[in-house]
This record gives structure tokens, sequence and C-alpha cells, in this order.
């Protein structure tokens, strides 16, 4: 359910007030954010996402018609807007490039403490491909056939994709802790 | 064995070291530790599902300042427009303002119907009159003999004021047809000067086609039809709509596959005159909408980028309405009106999410697409003396309103385009 004050914010927006959509963008700015980490390669990239993220919000504010949690169709929205940035110059059927993943170079650090900020870090260097399927089914929850669907590519190759991405990660954490043991 | 192995077998073969005490400890944690499968997803899942980092500061700027960008082609258009309306209402008034001066004049139309110029006497009060009389009087043989009477162009200067005045000092001359009428006007003693002003004038007149009555350039029958063939290139903007939300996937697939290479349209045209500012433009264009299908698959363990030209031929009868705004050598033409289309062709492929193959395009397509909307403007060049070639730079706007695929189809399909013809205009 929305808040009160969270209606009156998107309703000020779509009448153009200024000051709702600052307050809209005021709040859910950080979560799309994280959002945005995660689906770029680096902290710029990530940037020009979610500029376009919430230039589309305001655009299509009023498509958004208060059904469901305002967060979870910005933060679809969001997905929606990283996946097409990435596959705007390029459509590609199967992606590879365990070859191009850098050698950890950081502090050796056991896994119980792996924070946000490396977690981030070992996702951002995973290949797009990866990274992408990873993201939809790890973390937002697609199943294989929606990220088919999504990306254009069959079941199949997402599977192929979720597992090639575990087996880069799980490699780079067993460096991680082999530095550390 | 010597001596030296059997010492060191003795002593350290069966040595029994202290093991570290937190190595079991340290190699159960890294067992536990190690993720795997949907273990590793939970992990990245908890963490960073829900993270909210600091957002950079100036975002907010940012989002404005993209927010308040207007599309380069919006203003561009715009642009077109606003120069069109402005330039075709200040010609209108011009035009206007040219007009009610010649009305105020009326001597000027109606001389040439008086039939005994003889009656006419010179007004005292007219000093102009006075001095033509009286040069022609004291030159008689001279000026009717002058050779620019025999040439068959059209006497401009009949009606300036000067002119009105001096037609009753050839009353005594039968009146000849407007067109072979003396451009002589400027009453008075032939001199040398007279002479080359006179003959330049009508070296300059020379060019033009007969008057009307009335002194408008009226347009012969033979030059009603004008023929143009025009070609050029054009941007086409494709644009996807879904029938419901089991096409999302299938409209994302395109989207991402397909980017729009220059298009190219013919035309040939015939210019039919139906007044002297309004025309009447129909033939037939034919526009080739051309697609880049673009995208990577794995062949022999390598990426292999593929690439193709989707193809969308059409024939198509414009019928156009074309308000002309003509300068001395340059001239505009403002078209609007629709194009029917006759006939539709698609070919090429398409990337479906369903399939690991690229599918045919043409299964879904229409073979006639309807009614579209067209706007030009024309910017007409007269070239050479006889005038009757024109070069045409044409930047032009087509819009369909109508689906290129059936309506079952799960994608709807539609189209704009802009672009630049150019060719030439022959008349007849």
């Amino acid at each position: 359910m929305l808040s009160m004050k969270e209606k009156e914010m998107i309703e000020g927006s779509l009448r153009g007030d200024e000051r709702c959509q600052r307050a809209l963008f005021d709040r859910y700015a950080p979560l799309l954010m994280g959002v945005c980490q995660r689906y770029c390669r680096n902290q710029a990239e990530a940037e020009d996402v979610l500029q376009d993220t919430f230039v589309r919000i305001f655009a299509k504010l009023n498509k958004y018609g208060f059904k469901g949690s305002f967060a979870g169709w910005a933060r679809r929205l969001c997905v929606n807007v990283a996946l097409k940035t990435y596959q705007r110059k390029r459509f590609s059927l199967e992606q590879t490039g365990l070859d191009n993943i850098p050698e950890y170079a950081g502090a050796p650090t056991a896994y119980a403490d792996l924070g946000e900020q490396e977690l981030l870090q070992l996702i951002q260097q995973l290949p797009d491909g990866y990274r992408i399927v990873f993201n939809l089914y790890a973390i937002e929850g697609y199943s294989h056939k929606e990220i088919g669907e999504t990306l254009g590519i069959q079941e199949a190759s997402s599977r192929s994709q979720l597992l090639k991405a575990r087996k880069v990660l799980q490699q780079q954490i067993e460096i991680r802790k082999r530095i550390a043991i | 064995m010597s001596e030296l192995d059997e010492l060191f077998r003795g002593g350290l073969g069966d040595r029994k070291p202290e093991v570290p005490k937190d190595l079991w400890e340290k190699i159960a944690a890294r067992r536990s530790a190690l993720p795997d499968g949907e273990e590793l997803d939970r992990l990245f899942a908890d963490k960073l599902a829900n993270r909210q980092p600091a957002v950079p500061a100036g975002m907010w700027q940012r989002i404005m300042a993209a927010r308040r960008r207007t599309p380069l082609l919006r203003y561009a258009v715009l642009a077109l427009l606003l120069v069109g309306m402005v330039t075709a209402g200040w010609w209108t008034l011009s035009q206007q303002a040219g007009d009610s001066e010649t009305t105020s004049q009326p001597v000027a139309s109606q001389a040439p119907s008086e039939p005994q110029a003889s009656s006419v006497r010179p007004d005292p009060s007219n000093k102009s009159v006075g001095d033509a009389t009286e040069g022609r009087a004291t030159n008689p043989p001279e000026t009717p003999s002058r050779n620019v009477a025999a040439t068959p162009v059209r006497d401009k200067e009949t009606y300036s004021p000067v002119d009105k005045a001096t037609v009753p000092t050839f009353a005594s001359t039968p009146v000849a047809p407007p067109a072979e009428r003396a451009t002589k006007s400027v009453a008075g003693v032939p001199t040398i000067l007279n002479d080359r002003v006179d003959r330049l004038t009508n070296d300059l007149l020379a060019d033009l086609p007969p008057a009307g009555p009335g002194g408008s350039f009226q347009s012969a029958g033979r030059n009603r039809f004008q023929a143009e063939f025009l070609t050029g290139a054009a941007y086409a903007h494709q644009r996807f709509g879904q029938s419901g939300e089991d096409a999302r996937e299938l409209r994302n697939a395109r989207e991402v596959s397909e980017f729009p290479q220059l298009s190219y349209q013919l035309s040939a045209r015939l210019d039919y005159r139906l007044h002297s500012r309004l025309h009447l433009l129909s033939g037939l264009t034919y526009v080739d909408i051309r697609n880049q299908l673009e995208y990577e698959i794995m062949r022999s363990g390598g990426k292999e980028l593929i690439r193709s030209t989707n193809h969308v031929r059409m024939l198509e009868a414009p019928l156009l309405a074309s308000y002309v705004i003509s300068g001395r050598r340059l001239r505009l033409n403002l078209n609007a009106g629709p194009v029917f289309n006759l006939f539709t062709a698609v070919s090429g492929e398409y990337l479906h999410p369903d399939f690991a193959e690229p599918r045919e395009l043409h299964a879904d397509y229409r073979s006639n697409i309807g009614v579209g909307w067209t706007t030009s403007l024309t910017t007409v060049y007269h070239i050479g003396k006889a005038r009757n070639l024109q070069v045409l730079l044409e930047p032009f706007f087509k819009y369909y309103p109508g689906s290129f695929t059936h309506g079952d189809a799960p994608l709807s399909e539609r189209y704009w385009l802009a672009g630049l013809q150019l060719g030439v205009r022959k008349s007849f």
C-alpha cells in the first residue's frame, strides 16, 4: 500500500509539481542507484542509467496507475533501462568472456567478511551477459523463462550463463579465501 | 641404503609434529563458507538486493537538464514549418500590396482597348502628357519606326504611371495587341541614351513569357503540365506496438536488434497548374525502407557478428496540393496531401525470443498499408533562358498511420520518414 505522503508525491509529480518530483527522487534515488550499480560495469555507467531511469519514470508516471508498490514499478523500469543500455548497440545471443576477468588484487579477506562493496565489485567484474543473467535470476528473482523472454535468448542460454556466472564468482571467492587461509 | 639415509629416516620418518590448534576450524570455516548454487545467490541477494548507496551530488540537476532536452528532429520540423509559414505570409502580403497598386491605376488596362485614341486629347494640365505629345510632334517619323515595336515582348512599363500618361500619344497609330505594342515608354526626344535604355529593356523582357489579358501572366495550355523526377535519401523511424503483454519480449528483442539504415525514395510526378498559385501533383513513388538486423552468435567457439538488411519496399501514388510562392528565379512549393499505397513487399529477418534462428519477416506483413500523409517544401530554381528546366530540392516528411503488420500479428509496426530529395522539373 502506498503511504499518503508517497501518493501525494506521485500525484504532485503527475501534475508537474517540481517539488514533488524532487521529493520522489530523494526517496527512491538511493534504492535505484543500488540497482544501477549492480547492472553496470562502473560508477559512470551507473549514473547514466540512473539519469535515464528518472527521465523515464517522470515520462511514464501516468502509466503507473497506483497498482502495487511504486518501488517495485520503479525498480522494474530501472532494470529495463539498464538492460536496454547494454543491448541497444549489440544484441548478444550468447556471451562469453571468462578470460577477461581480472585477478583479484585486494587484501586477503575471509569469505564471511566480504562486504557489500566487495560483492558488488565481484558482480561488476563479470562479463555483461553473466552479470545481467545473475542479477536477474539471483537478485531480482526472475525465472529462466522470464529471463529468456526479456533478453530474447533461450532458457538454456540463461541457465548456461547463470552457471558460468556462479563458477566465476566462486573462483574469485576461492582465490580470496585461499589467500586468507 | 646408506647410513646417512638411515639417520634421517630414523629421526624424521615417524615424526608427528604438533598440528596447529585452529587448523580444523579454518578448514571447516572454508568449506562451510564456500557457497554453491542457490546459497551463493542468496549471499549476493541478501547483501545487494536492497542496498542503497549514496547518490552522487548533482544527479537531480542532470535529470532535470535531460528532461528539458527537446529532440533535435522536433526542432527541425518546427523550424521548417515556421520558415514556410513566414515566407508564405510575407509573399502573400507583398502580392496583395502589389495588386492593390495595380488596380488603383485603371488607365493601364483600358488604354489598349480604346478604339480611336486620336479622339483623346491630352490634358493640358498634365505636364508629362504635354511633353510627350510635344516630343512626338517634333519627331513624327522616328518613334513609330523603332525596331523594338516589332519585338513580341511584354511591355511591363505600360503599367507604370508614366506609361499611362503616354498612352494617348500613340493614339494616332492603330492599337496593337499587347504583345506587339511598342516598348517605348519614355516619351521624348529619341536620344542615344533613350535608344540604349529601350534596347536593354527589350533584351531583358524578351525572356519573359507573353502576357495575358489584364497584364497578368496566364499559364498557356502548353505550360499547365510539368513533369518531375526526384530521388533522395530518408531516415525511416520504426515504431513497434504490442498487442498484449505476451509480445513484450518480442518487442524488446526487435527493438534492440534492428537499427535504421539510410532509406531511399524515387518519385516521378506530374504537376498540373490549376491556378497561378495552386498546383496539383500526382504520380508514382517507390520507397525502400532499410533496417539493419544485427546480432551475435556462437560459432566454432567464438562470437560472430551477423548483419543483414531488412527491406520494406513500397509503390505509392501521392496526390498533393501545392501552393506556389514564387520569386524571379527561386520558387517555393508547399506541398501536402495523402499518399495511397499501391503495393508493399517486406523481406528480411527478425529475432524471436522463442526461436534459436532468426525468422522470416514477410509472414506478418500486409501487402497494402493504406493511406499515408506527406508534406514537403520544394525549392525550385530555374535554369537557362528558356526557363523550362528547373532544379528541385525537396525536404519531405511522410507519416503512415496504419500498421505495416496484420491486425492479428503480435506486434504492430509503424513508420515515419524524413528525408531530402533532389530532382528536375520539365515544362511541356
